[in-house]
């Protein structure tokens, strides 16, 4: 039994602390720095991001986890919380030019501390999600996640789009919270206690539903709060709005980071103590994805606007993501592992489709049609772009391949092969509209012109990379190729 | 485990491999500031480090018998049920192949930068040329059969690439693309046979890695717990591995691709086309020789084919005016007898006559390179009537090149030895499969006679080069017409009488010249030789008295062709008293054997059959239902959008709806 103070709890616990206290340290740092402030948060964030990093990766841990009183570190959970320092960090990095004037459209951002240091109070309230042993810390590790991205998302206060919606993601987040403290709260009641394990044992006893009806509504409370967070249909309504409407680095953070924590609060639940065989959650998770799928796809089809395609793209990726959740029994270690890899591969790639709309977005509306003779201003950033929607299509050999095989292969478990059919079906629709920007990009401007398109609004100067960001782009596109040939990754992750 | 020296397996590929991405992607532009030398030094580098690497494994891949180097970097693919490893092994024979590779890989890719010096897209060559060794090491390296087809899929894309690199220049005699195309389309039936023997092993034996494989088929009782059940899977797996290694290492039916692959550049004829690529599948029969010795079948086939083969090889070559095609249908012949050797059981034959084919084809390519390239890209024999009396080192080079094929004097041809230890393994065995049964001694003859050719076509062909030319002037009304064609000639050369060319070729013709008699006396040395070859069987002496008439026979041959084609009064009565024999241009020779026509009939028209019939499912159904579908997604969406109203209350309401439907299908379904 460990003590709060035993040396394998302290270092395994090492990492949560020391990302509070960068959190903590980045909101002050515009009163340290006069001048530079932005250059010298994000400088700060990165190297204690990247301190973390360490720490996840050098602590040792032992083969069977840590644990006390509320709070957990096994490897899974350290996998979970580099995916999330990573998320973070791209962000970071992606977010440090809108910082500077004539950078996008809608104007650069101003306080860096909040900013930043909002970001990373994000990733600490979602370091205790994954972390938690009771539903007390996982509903504040979720709360603390979610909190800060309301006021990143309203944190441009002159854009009408972001106060929106920073409103509208507010008023439904709070529609949210109140589902999870009632389905808490319900839970509470059946099991008599907020810890996982009473949790698991009371659950796996019942013999009948209807004998529970208090375990029923609880589960499927907190199911709609998570969904609220995954996006997935019917709690999608929010994120093309929100993903429009908040500055780029923020949505880039909505579709990475805090939809890797709402898949790793998920996995944690769902294939945690609530991993009920006597509930056929499967079914709920299996409809959810295809919904999901259904309108991730029809939404993203006649997108013109790069965000809300964006939020649509994500929307038919957690469809994908949910069919992990399908597996039922014995299944879990493959779908945790199947996951995290589809993150891990789908953050990639989307970050390099961020990294591509951040650089045409200096001058352009961020909109399909801007992205129009890209091959021409940048053939790098064009491969680049080529790259990551193939891997988010899922061709092979590029990573997004092996991830949806995984995914599949979970759902084959259970027999849920009109699931993958339809989820072959949704790939196959996916092609028609990832390529929609692919096609803008390699089109040639003079078709633009002939057929009448605003081609004035299309500034045709070459894009030149900074060093970092060739640097960036090149390590994006070799992240995307690796990853996906050499799957032995894969034991790699499973075996931290 | 992995220690220092195991490391030096994955430098092997990767150093050539990086200098192909380097040379791809900066190569054009290092030829805009006219840094030619640059760019072709940079992959004489990479080949030539590759080389000397290679010479680290020798002390214990070859020399420590039965130890091996290797090198495993964990899983590639690993499924419940499928697991392919990153791992690289090099036993004897797969320290011999590489040794094979970096030396012709390094030598040639260094004749390459005096043979390409004016071609503008060096660059896109030599990046093939570091990728084409890359590959072949990776083949040759791989420990299972899917990183082998991963090293065999990319030599057939250099090999593709590197036929079709003048893949510009129309006028010519053939169709340059068209060339790279049908050697693509010949190995893509073998991949698709490799890929297909690959499935069945692996359902059959349920492992993929070659260790694991021929480990448990030497455990005593491997082979009962192997096939058990399983024999038919096997044995289809065995046929089917063999059409892969017939398409890659062009023997009958699949050989048509080799003679049209000569439209390449001739160092590519002499690295990919004669020493190392074809050669692949003879590697892979000889990796897998525990299942070819356990299917009889399988080796009755390969020596029907290799005979085949080398007839068509032998004859073909016989009667061509074009040198390198007498050189590639010559390499045909040679390949069906590493076949032979194959089928009659001995690897160790097959594995010597594959060194010695090596250096003595190379040296002739490589010396025709010379000859082709000091004649402004002319390639025609008759054409080139003692064009060899300006070139002294040229000369020197292909003299030793015929008489190490023709293998007429022993400890100086490379070929002499080798050649007879394959005809020996003949001699020694027996072929039976399909209810028939040839006796060895049989076939020992025939291959006996045929081989004879050898030194009939070779020295014909030294005959033309090195006798009388026929018309002085030819040569220069006859190259001009292609100098458009080939761009930036160097034109310091003089017009009438060739020279010796680059110092680059000079010098590997050289080291070549020198090293193949040196091969040529190892080979004969039985010691050597059995420590060379200590992986793959006893070395039996060599029985001088069944030999020496036919070396006689063959000595005489050569020099009676050689005297009769040198005199041009001569070569033409010979040829007109021969003309009649050659049925009016539609003979066997003329037609190459009908092969062609095979083709035509058997596989190109049904393909067009089939290709029209789908154009008309595709046209009239296909893009049909498409429109349905754009009509149904379209609507669908607009549907979506209208739900989409962006008030808030709205979106909680689904949310509600969401969940009562949910709880209502869980509490139903439950009773």
């Amino acid at each position: 039994m460990s003590t709060p103070f035993s040396t394998p709890f302290l270092s395994a616990f090492l990492p949560d602390l020391a990302l509070l206290v960068l959190a903590l340290v980045v909101l002050t740092t515009e009163i340290v720095f006069r001048k530079h402030q932005a250059r010298w948060t994000a400088r700060v964030a990165v190297a204690g991001l990247a301190a973390v990093l360490i720490l996840l990766a050098a602590l040792p841990l032992p083969s069977g986890g840590v644990a006390y009183a509320g709070y957990q570190v096994t490897r899974s959970v350290v996998v979970w919380k580099q995916l999330f320092a990573l998320a973070t960090l791209a962000t970071i990095l992606l977010s440090r030019s809108y910082f500077r004037n004539g950078h996008s459209l809608r104007g650069a951002l101003a306080n860096p501390g909040a900013f930043y240091g909002l970001l990373l109070f994000s990733t600490t309230g979602m370091f205790a999600l994954v972390s938690a042993r009771d539903l007390l810390t996982f509903y504040i590790g979720l709360e603390l996640a979610t909190l800060p991205l309301y006021a990143l998302t309203a944190l441009q206060p002159r854009n009408a789009g972001s106060i929106e919606a920073g409103s509208k993601y507010m008023l439904m987040g709070a529609f949210a919270s109140a589902l999870s403290l009632f389905g808490i709260s319900f839970l509470y009641g059946a099991a008599g206690s907020l810890g996982f394990d009473a949790l698991a044992k009371v659950a796996s006893a019942q013999p009948s539903l209807s004998a529970q009806p208090f375990l029923l509504a609880g589960v499927l409370m907190l199911l709609g709060s998570l969904g609220f967070k995954l996006a997935m249909v019917p709690f999608q309504m929010w994120a093309p709005d929100v993903y429009e409407g908040a500055p780029t680095a923020v949505t880039a953070f909505l579709s990475t980071g805090s939809k890797a924590a709402a898949v790793a609060a998920t996995t944690t639940l769902f294939l945690g103590p609530l991993n009920l065989p006597r509930i056929d959650l499967g079914a709920i998770f299996a409809l959810a994805a295809v919904l999901s799928l259904l309108a991730g796809t029809l939404g993203a089809m006649r997108q013109s606007n790069l965000r809300r395609f964006i939020a649509y793209s994500s929307i038919a990726q957690a469809g994908y993501m949910l069919m992990a959740f399908t597996g039922g029994e014995g299944s879990e270690a493959a779908a945790r592992i199947a996951l995290q890899y589809n993150l891990l591969v789908y953050g990639t790639a989307s970050f390099a489709l961020f990294f591509v709309v951040s650089l045409v977005g200096r001058s352009a509306p961020e909109t399909i049609p801007s992205l129009r003779g890209l091959s021409a201003r940048s053939p790098a950033l064009a491969a680049l772009l080529a790259l990551s929607l193939f891997s988010l299509i899922g061709i092979p050999p590029l990573a997004g391949f092996l991830g949806k095989f995984l995914l599949f292969a979970v759902a084959a478990r259970n027999g849920h092969y009109t699931l993958i059919f339809i989820g072959a079906l949704a790939v196959a629709l996916s092609f028609y509209y990832y390529m929609r920007l692919l096609k803008e990009a390699y089109q040639p401007v003079q078709t633009a012109e002939n057929r009448g398109a605003p081609a004035s609004a299309v500034p045709l100067s070459p894009i030149r990379l900074s060093l970092a960001g060739k640097c960036a782009a090149a390590l994006l596109a070799i992240l995307l190729v690796v990853l996906g040939t050499c799957p032995g990754m894969l034991n790699f992750i499973a075996s931290r | 485990m992995n220690s220092g020296l195991s490391w030096t397996l994955l430098a092997l590929p990767v150093v050539p491999a990086a200098s192909a991405l380097v040379l791809a992607l900066c190569g054009g532009a290092l030829l805009k500031k006219n840094l030619y030398n640059v760019v072709g030094g940079l992959a004489t580098l990479a080949a030539g480090i590759s080389f000397v690497l290679a010479l680290f494994l020798i002390p214990a891949g070859l020399l420590g018998t039965g130890t091996s180097v290797t090198l495993d970097l964990g899983s590639w693919i690993a499924t419940e049920s499928f697991y392919a490893g990153l791992k690289l092994n090099a036993d004897s024979v797969g320290t011999l192949m590489v040794l094979l590779v970096t030396f012709f890989g390094f030598l040639i890719t260094g004749y390459s930068v005096g043979y390409m010096r004016n071609d503008r897209e060096q660059g896109r060559f030599f990046a093939s040329l570091n990728l084409f060794v890359a590959s072949m090491l990776v083949l040759v390296l791989a420990d299972n059969l899917v990183l082998i087809f991963l090293g065999w899929e990319g030599v057939g894309l250099c090999s593709y690439l590197l036929i079709g690199h003048y893949w510009n220049e129309r006028g010519k005699d053939q169709d340059v693309p068209l060339a790279a195309f049908r050697a693509f389309f010949v190995n893509r039936i073998g991949d698709l046979l490799f890929l297909l023997g690959v499935f069945f092993l692996f359902a059959a034996f349920g492992t993929i890695s070659l260790s694991e494989l021929s480990a448990r088929a030497a455990s005593p009782h491997g082979f009962g717990v192997m096939f058990a059940g399983r024999e038919w899977m096997a044995v289809l797996a065995a046929f089917l591995l063999l059409g892969g290694a017939f398409a890659k290492s062009a023997q009958a039916p699949l050989h048509v691709w080799l003679a049209d692959a000569m439209a390449g550049p001739t160092p590519v004829s002499a690295l990919i086309h004669a020493a190392t690529m074809v050669t692949a599948g003879i590697y892979l029969v000889m990796r897998l020789d525990w299942l070819f010795l356990a299917v009889p079948q399988a080796r009755f086939l390969i020596a029907v084919c290799a005979l085949v083969t080398l007839v068509v090889g032998a004859f073909m070559a016989l009667t061509q005016n074009d040198i390198k095609k007498i050189l590639a249908y010559s390499t045909l012949s040679n390949l069906a007898l590493m076949f032979l050797a194959l089928a009659a059981g001995s690897s160790r034959a097959a594995m010597l006559h594959l060194f010695g084919h090596a250096f003595f084809k190379a040296l002739l390519f490589l010396s025709a390179g010379s000859v082709i390239f000091s004649a402004h890209h002319e390639q025609d024999a008759r054409k080139l009537g003692g064009v060899l009396k300006s070139l002294p080192v040229t000369r020197a080079a292909f003299w030793i090149g015929c008489i190490g094929g023709a293998g007429l004097i022993p400890y100086l041809s490379a070929g002499f030895f080798t050649k007879e230890a394959v005809l020996e393994s003949v001699r020694e065995a027996t072929f039976n499969g399909f209810g028939l049964g040839v006796s060895g001694h049989v076939l020992y003859w025939i291959v006996l006679g045929v081989e004879s050719l050898s030194a009939l076509y070779l020295f014909r062909l030294l005959g033309y080069l090195n006798g009388e030319s026929r018309e002085k002037t030819a040569q220069v009304t006859d190259h001009s017409a292609h100098h458009g064609a080939h761009g930036a000639h160097d034109h310091a050369h003089d017009h009438h009488a060739p020279h010796e060319s680059s110092p680059a070729i000079r010098l590997v013709l050289i080291v070549l010249s020198v090293a193949a008699p040196l091969f040529a006396w190892l080979s004969g040395t039985p010691k050597l030789t059995a420590w060379v070859t200590g992986g793959l069987g006893e070395w039996e002496p060599m029985q001088w008295a069944h030999v020496a008439p036919f070396l006689v026979l063959n000595i005489v041959l050569a020099g009676v062709t050689y005297v009769v084609f040198s005199a041009v009064s001569r070569r033409e009565a010979v040829l007109s008293a021969l003309g009649s024999l050659r049925w009016g241009g539609r003979g066997p020779l003329d037609r190459k054997f009908w092969f062609d026509d095979l083709y035509a009939a058997v596989i190109v028209l049904p393909l067009k059959v089939i290709a029209w019939v789908l154009r008309l499912v595709v046209e009239n159904v296909f893009i049909g239902l498409l429109h349905l579908a754009g009509l149904i997604g379209r609507g669908a969406s607009r549907l979506l959008r209208r739900q989409q109203t962006g008030y808030a209350h709205h979106y909680a309401a689904a949310i509600l709806l969401f969940l009562t439907a949910a709880a209502w299908i869980l509490l139903w379904r439950r009773g």
